[in-house]
């Protein structure tokens, strides 16, 4: 066997000795902390990474709420559209006044919404007996693009109505004069 | 003896400290020679074996019987043997080591117990040009007379890498002590 195998093997299984091994040894148990505080202490950190943990599933469950919301918000309800309309003064062939009782219903066509529109709002200002004199404004809350349709169609047909009544009136209107000049 | 120990290791799970105590007591000279031939420093070993003893009670709990106590000392000490020559300068033997070797080699037929010091200047001659991986394999290996399938548990290296590790080293002081005049 060579010198440095013979070293080497010398060396195996020595161990070197502590000059004073109680010295150590008491060092060491004074420094041990009890197994109950650090238990403590562990069992405060477990809480607190569970207490992180909680807020962090809180705050997701916040943030994927909001972005549900907001995208829900993508399509949102009909807002109502107001508008001011102001019509020119209509002009009108002057004739004579009409009776009472066609003016209240001209009034009443005019003012009065029929019940399953009511939620228009459609306010129509009295009819004067000058109609030359002012313009006639009127404001109408039109409950934006699906149910414009309907108040166009509800229009036309008020429209309609008052020109069936307008045509009534005229009749009435000639057969008064025809049988005045009749009766000269 | 087994028994014993076994018996002392559950009582430390349950947090006795005076069980603890005769844990130190049995393991601090082993875990002490480890630290000493690893940082070649008698006060940072005795440091290594407070801070491992430390951290074995904290972690005794998480201790597995199915693998022996001095193997499971072995790894905090030597994890804890790496971290600090992390931040130390590389180990340089003075000429003073060399002869403080010849004055043991020609003492060894006299039973003569080596002394902490001599200790310090055979490590740091060996140790010279080793890196921190390959002293801690020749360590376990050659100077603890640890068995291969001992060193692979306690420092996580595979069979191949604990053998080519202790192969180099081996060379390395080979031809150290070479140098030195020994054949």
């Amino acid at each position: 066997m060579n010198k440095i195998d013979e070293i080497l093997e010398h060396l195996q299984g020595v161990q070197p000795m502590i000059d004073d091994p109680d010295a150590l040894t008491e060092r060491i148990m004074y420094l041990l902390p009890d197994m109950n505080a650090h238990e403590i202490k562990r069992q405060s950190h477990k809480s607190m990474t569970r207490w992180w943990i909680a807020a962090a599933a809180v705050f997701i469950v916040i943030v994927a709420g909001v972005l549900n919301l907001l995208s829900s918000i993508d399509t949102p309800p009909q807002r109502p559209l107001e508008i001011s309309v102001q019509t020119k003064p209509e002009k009108h062939q002057a004739i004579r006044p009409a009776s009472p009782v066609i003016q209240e219903r001209a009034i009443v066509a005019t003012n009065q919404a029929p019940s399953h529109h009511k939620r228009k709002q459609v306010k129509a200002l009295p009819k004067s007996a000058d109609t030359a004199a002012e313009p006639a404004s009127f404001e109408q809350t039109v409950y934006g693009p699906v149910y414009e349709e309907e108040t166009i169609i509800d229009a036309v047909r008020e429209v309609q109505e008052i020109r069936k009544l307008g045509e009534r009136v005229e009749a009435m209107i000639h057969k008064q004069i025809a049988s005045e000049i009749h009766s000269y | 003896m087994a028994q014993t120990e076994n018996e002392c290791i559950r009582q430390c799970q349950l947090g006795d400290k005076e069980a603890f105590r005769w844990v130190v007591h049995t393991y601090q000279r082993m875990v002490f020679s480890l630290a000493l031939k690893m940082l070649c420093d008698e006060e940072e070993a005795k440091d290594i074996v407070q801070d491992t003893f430390l951290r074995a009670w904290q972690r005794i709990r998480d201790y597995d019987s199915k693998k022996a106590f001095a193997s499971w000392l072995y790894t905090i000490a030597s994890h804890l043997c790496l971290d600090r020559l992390k931040s130390r300068k590389h180990i340089v033997s003075l000429p003073e080591d060399a002869a403080t070797l010849r004055n043991i080699v020609a003492s060894f037929d006299s039973q003569h117990t080596l002394e902490n010091r001599e200790w310090v200047s055979i490590v740091k001659l060996m140790a010279e040009g080793l890196s921190p991986k390959q002293r801690l394999v020749f360590t376990l290996c050659q100077l603890e007379g640890l068995s291969s399938s001992e060193v692979e548990q306690i420092t996580g290296l595979d069979a191949r890498q604990v053998k080519s590790n202790l192969y180099v080293a081996r060379q390395t002081i080979r031809t150290r002590l070479k140098q030195l005049g020994y054949e």
